[in-house]
């Protein structure tokens, strides 16, 4: 038999959820530890940095990193993880697209701070600074990045494994397919080309709507489909690796996967897919007053469009001196 | 030529979050002085700005993967203050059941993937053996199945409601989005069958493995402080209720509800964290001190359980009133944390138990009609603390301004003040062992503190390495891991 992989788990700018996923899978952690050696997982192994920086080239098998690129030394990690790993899985919406902390690319690195450290709850004082003297002597903090980007943009990436955070039956596909040599698979193969509309047990009818109508507002009828009702739902622009989980349960898609398979604005899909059906009835006979009216209805197009996926997006962040 | 040296913990494992303990120490080589830092930060509050209101429990849930049913329960129930609406009953019994299971899902996740390594593998161990696999070594194959099988039926039921445990989707305001099947809710009866037992048995092993064996860690290791939580008639409560605070005696100091949490919060800021620091106005920020004088506070399962009359339920009672009767009140030791995190493991169990047999849980009548959008407070005690969300809407529900106040921001100081004292007490300068480096970690460890949460954010990314710089800063020595040196 083969020696056992080497695997290691990191987090950049993260939540903590993709560290989680991974207890998600239950008692299926014993198996792959039987497989595997963990040689670096922060939130549950005790390795250090240290570990990591005297390891020969390639030693890691496969790396996963997840999270996003929000702090300075988030970028010397990955960097240094690419020198150690064979594999590096961009692990989690996060890394691959962006995540939903890519909606920071909507303000500059300062005012996220300015807003932060000048809450109605806070201190007058300084904000947190890169260099700080105390008695005893100096302390220093990172810097956050300008913006936020995929992380395949910092280093080369083998394999996306989209999800916030991926679920137990991906991780069921996607670890024995990486961690076995003879099997093939692609930077893409583990991100659905179909969207969570495809494989939603509610059929689309693509009816007319006239307007979208805030969740709150509507009671919604379980067995059909969610943006026939007029409500919101990422569904047809959000990959499906999830079997639609949340319209499963009553809740609209929040785009949480990022989009399917060779699809790189998420954001343009969704506006395409609404294009064709909110405000069509008698639209011809519409004043722009109205049209515009419609438009309205969608409240906030950027943020719920793209939500996880801003920083992959053709968008990617809005320039911080043109919204003065 | 005096010189002080400088010991950096950089990042303190098995946390949910990224954290640096820097500690400085004299010319006699004692610890000075020990400065907790989180070293990220993600900006919530702005980028917040704008967004539909609905959206806000599934983007604050992003703020902490650990704990992602507490900021979105904590945002749902914000957005009822601010459309001034209340859920029907079964609605509220369904959140609460969802909360239950997260709670006993947390609450097993600290204790034994990430606490217990330090006991029941020992500070001591080699660190490739302090981790659950390590915990599964020493309580054996069996029970290991069976913790990973515990946390598993929590997040199942978290599944069940809301599709997905990690960012669950499931709160609007006025309601929730699905009540359960009858199928569902005998499935409901059979996962929760045995986890009263399961808490039971894992009390038992605390009082016999850590109890007995850190007795004298556990009675000494105190910091008076004022505690906070959240409490219904006096009971101690995650959901609802109003906010209690207990002075370091333990008499009464403050109840507020949700709207008026301003009068009684402030927040300090220093500039080598992102982490802010709150405080209790009243008193004000004294520094990083303890006592009656000193606002800071502490939150989490021993703030909850010191300002609680008692417990919701039977079994839990009986373990409140024996905790007190051992250890007195109000509890101070900071390790005291993780029994009472049991006696919390314990109700949510009965909860879940008593919940199952609820025909309220199949309703359809789990919406109530929401009023025009304003503003609103929501608070909810996350398995670390009380989490507070803040939002003003627009008139067409978009959000305005947003402050959030989350757990171990509350604790902030209480746990940089435990890390100094750990530090004091372990740490001989001249003589640094990776035990007593871990011990401090424990310390950390014991508030089970989610710097992610704290600042909405967070996590850093460097070394267990102790860097021993002169007074003037320059660093002449590096020690990897606190073992031997490296010049």
């Amino acid at each position: 038999m083969s020696e056992k992989k080497k695997i290691g788990f990191y987090w950049c700018g993260a939540c903590g959820g993709c560290q989680v996923s991974i207890l998600d899978i239950d008692e299926m952690i014993l198996d792959v530890v039987e497989q595997v050696d963990i040689v670096f997982w922060p939130c549950a192994m005790d390795p250090k940095y240290e570990d990591v920086e005297a390891m020969e080239e390639n030693e890691i098998d496969v790396m996963f990193i997840n999270g996003s690129m929000r702090m300075e030394e988030n970028i010397e990690m990955v960097e240094l993880l690419r020198e150690k790993a064979k594999k590096v899985v961009a692990y989690g919406s996060c890394s691959v697209n962006g995540g939903l902390f890519g909606l920071g690319n909507l303000s500059t690195k300062d005012r996220l701070l300015e807003k932060g450290y000048t809450t109605k709850t806070t201190d007058e004082g300084p904000f947190p600074q890169r260099s700080s003297s105390v008695k005893e002597g100096e302390l220093t903090l990172p810097e956050l990045t300008e913006h936020i980007v995929p992380l395949e943009e910092i280093i080369d990436v083998d394999h996306h494994l989209p999800g916030c955070p991926p679920l137990p039956n991906q991780l069921e596909e996607a670890f024995p397919a990486l961690l076995d040599d003879e099997t093939e698979v692609g930077k893409y193969d583990l991100v659905s080309d179909k969207s969570v509309c495809d494989v939603c047990p509610m059929e689309r009818e693509e009816k007319k709507i006239e307007k979208l109508n805030p969740i709150q507002n509507v009671y919604l009828d379980p067995e059909e489909c969610i943006l026939d009702q007029g409500v919101l739902c990422m569904g047809p622009a959000t990959a499906g690796m999830c079997d639609a989980a949340c319209p499963e349960v009553g809740h609209p898609c929040v785009g949480c996967n990022g989009p399917v398979k060779n699809v790189k604005d998420q954001g343009s899909r969704m506006s395409s897919a609404l294009a064709s059906v909110i405000g069509a009835e008698g639209e011809e006979k519409k004043t722009e007053e109205e049209v515009m009216e419609v438009m309205k209805s969608i409240r906030d197009p950027t943020g719920s469009f793209y939500m996880f996926s801003l920083p992959s997006s053709i968008m990617q962040f809005r320039r911080g001196d043109l919204d003065e | 030529m005096s010189e002080e040296k400088k010991i950096s913990i950089d990042p303190i494992t098995r946390l949910e979050g990224h954290g640096k303990i820097e500690i400085f120490l004299d010319e006699q080589e004692n610890v000075k002085n020990a400065y907790l830092q989180v070293p990220e930060y993600k900006g919530f509050e702005k980028f917040c700005e704008g967004r539909r209101a609905e959206d806000m429990p599934n983007i604050t849930n992003r703020i902490c993967g650990v704990c992602p049913e507490a900021h979105h329960l904590a945002s749902t129930k914000a957005l009822d203050d601010a459309y001034d609406v209340e859920p029907p009953e079964p609605a509220k019994k369904l959140r609460e059941l969802f909360y239950n299971a997260y709670i006993y899902a947390d609450h097993i996740l600290h204790f034994y993937y990430l606490a217990s390594p330090d006991f029941l593998v020992g500070v001591d161990a080699p660190k490739e053996a302090r981790n659950i696999l390590g915990v599964i070594g020493e309580v054996g194959e069996e029970i290991g199945k069976k913790v990973i099988k515990q946390r598993g039926k929590g997040q199942k039921i978290v599944r069940m409601l809301a599709g997905k445990s990690v960012h669950p989707a499931f709160g609007l305001p006025g309601g929730v989005t699905k009540s359960l099947s009858s199928e569902e809710r005998e499935e409901l009866n059979e996962l929760t069958s045995d986890m009263v037992d399961f808490a039971q048995f894992t009390l038992d092993l605390f009082k016999d493995e850590v109890l007995t064996k850190y007795e004298d860690i556990i009675k000494s290791d105190k910091l008076k402080t004022y505690s906070m939580g959240l409490t219904e008639d006096g009971k101690l409560s995650h959901t609802g209720g109003e906010v209690n605070v207990v002075d370091p005696k333990g008499e009464h100091f403050a109840s507020f509800s949700h709207a008026d949490y301003t009068d009684v919060i402030r927040e300090h800021k220093e500039s080598w964290s992102y982490m802010k620091f709150p405080y209790l106005k009243e008193i004000g920020w004294k520094g990083f001190e303890e006592g009656e004088d000193s606002g800071v506070y502490r939150v989490g399962t021993l703030g909850r359980i010191n300002v609680a009359e008692g417990m919701k339920t039977e079994l839990a009672q009986e373990e409140y009133e024996e905790m007190f009767d051992v250890l007195g009140r109000p509890v101070h030791s900071t390790l005291a944390y993780h029994w009472a995190r049991l006696i919390e493991v314990l109700q949510a169990a009965e909860m879940m138990e008593k919940l199952a047999q609820d025909e309220d849980l199949e309703s359809d009548n789990i919406r109530n009609e929401p009023g025009e959008p304003g503003s609103g407070v929501g608070i909810v005690e996350a398995a670390r603390g009380t989490l507070i969300h803040d939002y003003d809407l627009t008139k067409d529900g978009l959000i305005e301004n947003a402050n959030l106040i989350v757990a171990t921001n509350h604790n902030a100081s209480v746990i940089s003040m435990s890390v100094r004292d750990a530090a004091k007490k372990y740490i001989d300068g001249g003589n640094i062992q990776e035990g007593m480096l871990n011990s401090v970690e424990r310390a950390f460890r014991a508030y089970d503190p989610c710097l992610a949460c704290a600042t909405h954010s967070a996590m850093g990314e460097t070394p267990l390495k102790v860097n021993i710089y002169d007074s003037t800063g320059y660093k002449y020595k590096e020690v990897t891991q606190g073992l031997g040196g490296r010049e």
